[in-house]
């Protein structure tokens, strides 16, 4: 299973750029929840961790552990595409802090950037966990863009 | 996915991060893989759990599959590979086999030693490469909310000579 991100001229990486100003804690959810699912088929993948979203047009939803720190518990959200680019990859669409029970503003984004995906307005990067260079993810650990 | 030399940077940051790593990667392994079991055996939830002899089934039977669950007993553990057939291992392993686990890196298993009961805590195994590097040791107290200093990967291979993955994963 590869994990992909939309990129486009207009939008940029906002998926990456999001993960990448997440805390440290926020990132080592979402890194292990993908490292999981990775290798875990995708018939595997079910509720709570993985929601279809049936009737949502295509995407759905990958739901990290909420993040407890002392100023509070954290929930995240990425919404995407499965076997998007090809089989076997799950493509990223959106990355959202989810505070509301049904975030149609966030699945309308997803939708969004899927349908310009589909009409080639759009395409997809290689999602990484690391943080890409020059990003505060790299900022912090010094890594050289 | 992600590289060993990130991993490594990630955990060297605090004692709770690290707990926070084993924890999280701890409760996600075995609730997919007692998902992997019974769905192998083509049960459902509720047959599973009658064959584990648990009451409640269809609701305790979810949990053990739920990856934010983190609660599973050592007793079901073992009941869960009794009635599926196959092993179950719990020991402590040093951080460093850890990280080679989840980030795929291979690595010599040399089955049962005498160095199975010497497991070296993150600091007495990463300290040498993180002291070198100037990053605040488990003594000194790194405030709450803030990274410790950022590290070169390079640096840290050359120090420990920590195998480290060719380009992100």
């Amino acid at each position: 299973m590869e994990f992909c991100a939309f990129q486009s001229p207009d939008d940029g990486w906002p998926v990456q750029m999001w993960y990448d100003g997440l805390s440290m804690d926020a990132q080592d959810e979402i890194t292990n929840l993908a490292e999981h699912l990775r290798i875990l088929p995708g018939g595997k993948w079910r509720r709570p961790e993985f929601d279809p979203l049936e009737g949502e047009g295509g995407i759905s939803e990958l739901r990290p552990m909420d993040v407890r720190t002392k100023d509070g518990n954290f929930t995240y959200r990425i919404y995407g595409v499965r076997d998007y680019p090809t089989q076997n990859s799950y493509t990223f669409l959106h990355g959202t802090d989810k505070d509301v029970k049904n975030d149609q503003a966030g699945k309308g984004i997803a939708k969004e950037r899927l349908g310009k995906l589909q009409r080639n307005e759009a395409s997809v990067h290689r999602f990484d966990f690391d943080g890409l260079p020059g990003t505060p993810t790299q900022q912090k650990f010094g890594r050289k863009g | 996915m992600i590289s060993t030399d990130s991993l490594v940077r990630r955990l060297s940051r605090s004692s709770d991060a690290r707990a926070n790593f084993v924890e999280s990667h701890l409760n996600k392994t075995l609730a997919f893989q007692i998902r992997s079991l019974r769905d192998a055996e083509g049960w459902t939830q509720a047959e599973f759990a009658e064959k584990l002899g648990i009451k409640h089934p269809n609701n305790v039977s979810a949990r053990l599959e739920n990856p934010n669950y983190g609660k599973h007993t050592l007793t079901t553990l073992k009941k869960i590979a009794a009635t599926c057939d196959v092993g179950l291992v719990v020991w402590f392993v040093p951080f460093g086999r850890l990280i080679d686990w989840a980030t795929a890196t291979p690595r010599t298993d040399e089955g049962l030693t005498p160095d199975f009961y010497q497991i070296p805590d993150f600091e007495k195994e990463f300290g040498d490469v993180l002291g070198k590097l100037g990053t605040a040791p488990k003594s000194v107290s790194v405030p709450q909310g803030e990274d410790p200093p950022p590290l070169d990967g390079n640096a840290i291979k050359q120090a420990s000579g920590y195998p480290l993955n060719q380009g992100a994963a």
